[in-house]
Formats: structure tokens, sequence, C-alpha cells
């Protein structure tokens, strides 16, 4: 009964952290979506980069949904929901204005995403994080840039001419660089960017979604391996142990059994059982035929493999 | 019991999160162009039909019985009021205004400028009629005098009436075009060198504009914040560096086509 109490509170923690972890999402995610303006009242960053985030998103999930799984109940449903979220406004956040460089941006970032594992919903892998902050900092510099009234990337001096003391000449000395404007970033027209207070606030909300999503994907394989053990605890208990000792809980995802509805998971696991047991009584029947001259006398690895098999040997 | 309280927690923290979820996909839209304050309602002008008097038909309405024009003023008023209207061959704006039909005149706008409303409505009718029909395009040769003359002439006009424009159910957008066409004259005297720009025109007038909008700072003018809400592309260009008084030009250009600088040529 204490074990089933464990069981049962073990699940429950690892849903209240789903639960818990879908908030930090959505509570980062709000964070992403404002900015200050110079009166330090509240505007919304529009809805242009949320879409094309939400794009990348679903992009990224029909893209691993030959390998990934469905969710198998409510509250997995959600973290799967709220994962799509948090990608989208992590996307969304990061993105430049507009030109080429946004193309190129969302196809790097569909195919990070796209790179998730079987656990239903998207996740951040320490690549794609990597590539994100650098996003970030690159719009910081923007919204830095546009916060002066300076709505290109950079000036590029001409040289020689810019060092020439002719006043003609100040058009051909400086090339603007990536020019964008104050409509695409969407900074209030009429009294700019409170620039402190507003990366202040986006570095909080892509701080609590990028760790509100790795922390969800953590949570979702521990459900998924709740799961898996509630299956496997159905049968008799010395049965169920030996099924666990067949198939250690550390190989449950490698093993693909994450996401399989209640059906396959049963017949995956009886194939398993089934493969193990015969592979087992396979190796057991050679030991026993197995020589003790045939074990060999190499000295060094071939010397460690022979004790190994001597000692399996003498437990049957 | 306990596993029952943890339900409800679940199911709390759950419901948190959608609510969070919806908020943050809402805040996104705070602010955006579409969901800003409207304009104040404003009251009915005292005279009807301002823009009229900006347009090539304002000779059609004011005459010398203009009943806006104070009392002490109505002298050089039934003098002078004709004069823009009357002028032909396109004179040069610097020569004309050394004249003394055009010395009385200018006193003439400067007096009903320093006005009220209604009066500093009709020496803009006056001023625009000046544009219209004196030259003022610079040349090679003529440099950018006229341009100049004439941009100092908007530039007292729109110092005295754009701070409390915004909301004035007169002044309102004869306010806006003004200053629109103030940048379309400026604009020339800018460009008029040779090679690159007036550096000492554009200064001025960075100054000048931002004195009015205080477009580049934490927060607009109300008169800035009337430029950005109806004419929100050229407010964008103020925000430029350079090049900041194109967008304002080109709405000039777009409303009067014949204040051109070579009377309508």
């Amino acid at each position: 009964m204490s074990d089933e109490l464990h069981t049962v509170t073990r699940g429950r923690s690892n849903e209240l952290e789903l639960a818990l972890s879908s908030a930090m999402i959505a509570a980062g995610g709000l964070l992403l979506g404002v900015q200050l303006d110079g009166l330090r009242r509240v505007h919304g960053t529009g809805y242009a980069g949320f879409a094309m985030g939400l794009f990348v998103a679903l992009l990224a999930t029909a893209l691993v949904s030959r390998r990934a799984t469905l969710p198998r109940d409510a509250i997995s449903w959600w973290g799967a929901l709220v994962s799509l979220f948090g990608v989208a406004v992590l996307v969304g956040g990061v993105l430049v204005p507009s030109g080429p460089w946004l193309f190129v941006e969302l196809a790097l970032l569909t195919w990070f995403f796209a790179r998730a594992r079987s656990a239903p919903g998207l996740f951040v892998t320490p690549q794609a994080v990597l590539a994100l902050a650098a996003m970030l900092y690159f719009r910081l510099w923007l919204t830095y840039q546009a916060s002066l009234g300076e709505f290109q990337v950079g000036m590029l001096e001409v040289p020689v001419l810019s060092k020439l003391p002719f006043e003609f000449l100040t058009p051909f000395t400086h090339i603007p660089i990536g020019s964008f404007t104050a409509d695409e970033l969407a900074i209030p027209a009429t009294e700019g960017l409170d620039f402190a207070a507003t990366i202040a606030i986006w570095a909080l909300g892509f701080t609590q979604v990028v760790v509100g999503l790795t922390w969800r994907a953590r949570a979702a394989r521990e459900h998924e391996d709740d799961r898996i053990h509630a299956t496997i605890r159905r049968l008799p208990a010395e049965v169920a142990r030996l099924v666990e000792g067949l198939i250690p809980e550390s190989e449950w995802e490698s093993l693909e059994l994450h996401g399989l509805a209640h059906r396959k998971l049963e017949k995956r696991i009886e194939q398993l059982v089934r493969e193990r047991v015969g592979r087992a009584h396979d190796v057991e029947q050679r030991l026993r035929t197995l020589a003790r001259g045939e074990l060999g006398n190499t000295p060094g690895f071939g010397a460690d493999i022979a004790g190994a098999l001597e000692s399996g040997k003498e437990k049957t | 019991m306990v596993l029952n309280g943890a339900r409800w927690i679940l199911r709390m923290w759950v419901v948190f999160g959608a609510c969070l979820l919806v908020v943050a996909v809402l805040v996104r839209g705070i602010g955006l162009r579409g969901g800003e304050r409207s304009p104040p309602e404003l009251a009915t002008p005292t005279i009807p039909e301002p823009m009229q008097l900006l347009s090539r038909s304002a000779e059609t309405r004011i005459d010398a019985r203009w009943l806006w024009i104070e009392p002490e003023r109505r002298d050089r008023w039934e003098r002078c009021f004709r004069r823009p209207f009357e002028i032909r061959d396109c004179p040069r704006f610097a020569d004309w205004l050394a004249t003394p039909a055009g010395a009385e005149t200018a006193l003439l706008i400067g007096e009903l400028t320093r006005g009220k409303a209604e009066e500093a409505l009709t020496s803009l009718a006056l001023i625009f009629e000046l544009a219209r029909r004196t030259e003022w395009k610079v040349g090679v040769l003529d440099g950018a005098a006229d341009a100049t003359e004439l941009a100092r002439l908007l530039e007292t006009w729109l110092s005295t009436w754009a701070p409390t424009s915004a909301r004035d159910p007169l002044l309102a957008e004869p306010t806006r075009v003004a200053f629109a066409l103030w940048a379309r004259i400026t604009v020339a005297t800018v460009d008029a060198p040779f090679f690159g720009t007036d550096e000492a025109a554009a200064s001025h007038a960075r100054v000048f504009a931002d004195s009015l909008t205080r477009a580049r700072a934490a927060a607009a003018t109300d008169f800035g914040r009337a430029v950005a809400e109806h004419s929100p592309r050229a407010f964008a260009h103020l925000l430029q560096e350079s090049d900041f008084l194109v967008g304002l030009a080109e709405d000039a250009a777009r409303l009067y086509p014949e204040i051109d600088g070579g009377c309508g040529s």
C-alpha cells in the first residue's frame, strides 16, 4: 500500500511539475510580449513576431511528427500546447524586424526545434539556446540603436573619403548597413522606448521560457516514465520486478516506449521481455557449455573478460 | 485526502497557467495603431471648412469684410489682404517681400499671427497664397534666400500656434499641413548646395522640428502626437538622423502640388 501511495505521490509531483513549468513558460511569454515606452507605460510587441514564431513551432512539430508521439493524458496535452506557445514567443522575441536575415533566422530555428526527441511537445536543445541567445543579442542591439534614433544596424565608414575635410563629401563618407523603421520593431512612435527597463523584462522573460521549456520536457519524460511504471506495476509484484530488471527505466526513452498508446505499450513490453529472456537463456546455455580452456589466457582486457565469464559460469 | 488536495492544487496551477497564456497573447496588442486612443472629439470650428482657406479657392472666400479681423487691424487688412492674390508673373519671394506692398503685407501677416485663432488661420492663408504665387525654388545662381525667408515666415507662425493646435478644432489640421509645407520649403534650402547639403540649414531645421514635436525625446508634444497619428510615415522619418523631413515634404507635395516653388510650373 505504501509503495502504491509512493508511486501515486510521485506521479502527482510530476504532474504538478508539468503544471508549474507550463505556468512558468506562460509567464515568460507574457514578459516577452511587452515593452515599456519613454513614459514607462506598457506597450505590446505586436503579433507579427508571435505569428512567425508560431509558424516555426508548428512547422517543427510537423517535421518531428513521424518520430514524436502524441500526449496520452490531459496534463501532457496541456504541457505540449504550452511548449508550442513557449517556442512561438521565444522565436518571436528574438527575430529581426525584416529582410533576408529574418528568413535565415526562421530556417535556422525551425531546424533546431525539429530535432526533438520522442517525448511529446517541443523543447530546446543547448545548441538552440545558444542560437536563440545570439539572435536575442542582435535584436537587443537593434532596439538599442532605435532608442538612440539610429535606424540601422551600423554605419560603415568609407576609407579615405571619410578622412577628407570637404563638406560636400558628407553624403558619401558613411554607408548605413541594414536599415529598418520603428514600425517594424513595434516601437511606440510618440513616446519612444525605455531601453533599460525593456531589455530587463525581455531578458527575464527569455530566461523563464527557456528554463520552463527545459523543465517541462524533463517533467514530461518523467511523467511518461511514471505511466510505463504504472503499466508494469499492474503485473504481480515479483513479475513486475523481473520485467523492470529486464527493461531498466534508463532505457525506456531510447526504446521509444514514451508516448505509446496503452495497448501498444503493453505489446512492446511483451515483445522486449520475450527478446531479452530469450537472449538471457541463450547466454546462460552458452556459458554452461563453455570450457575453461576456451576462456583464453591473454593478459589485460582478455583476462578481465575471461574473469567476468568465469564468475557468470559459476553462478549458473 | 492528501491526494485530493494535491489534485486541486494541480488544477489551480493549470487554470492559472491558462489565464497567463491568454493574457500573454492579449498583451501583445496593447498600443498597436488600431487600438490606440482615438483623437479627442473636436468641437465645430468657428470658421467652417478651414482647409478651404489654404487651397486655391481661398480667394473666393476672403474679402474686405472678412468678419474675423479685429477692428484695430481692419484698415491694414483692407489695404493688404488682396495683394497675395494679385501677384502675377511669379516674382522671387524675397524680391516681392522687399517691395513696399510686400513689406506691409508681411506686417499684416505678423499682426494676424499674434492675434486670435481665426486671425492666425487667415494669416496662414495669406502665407500659403504667397508660397503658391511666388518663386522660391532654389537655383544654381539664385541660392536659397527666397526659400529661407518663406520658411522663416512659417516658422514664426508654427512657433506661435503649433503647441496648442492639437486641441484647437480650427487650427489642428491647418497646422499639420503648414508643418508639411515648411518641411518642403526647408528641404529646398537644405539641398541647395551643388554637392552635399547645407549643414547649417539642416541643423536649424533639426532643432526646430524637434522643438515642435519632440519626436526623438522620451515623450512627444501634443503636436508631435497629432503628426504621428495623422502621418505616421512622416513621423517615422522625423526620427531618422538624415532626410528627416522627406516624409513631411512628400505629404506637402501630394496635398499641394501647385506649391512647388515655381508657381505651379
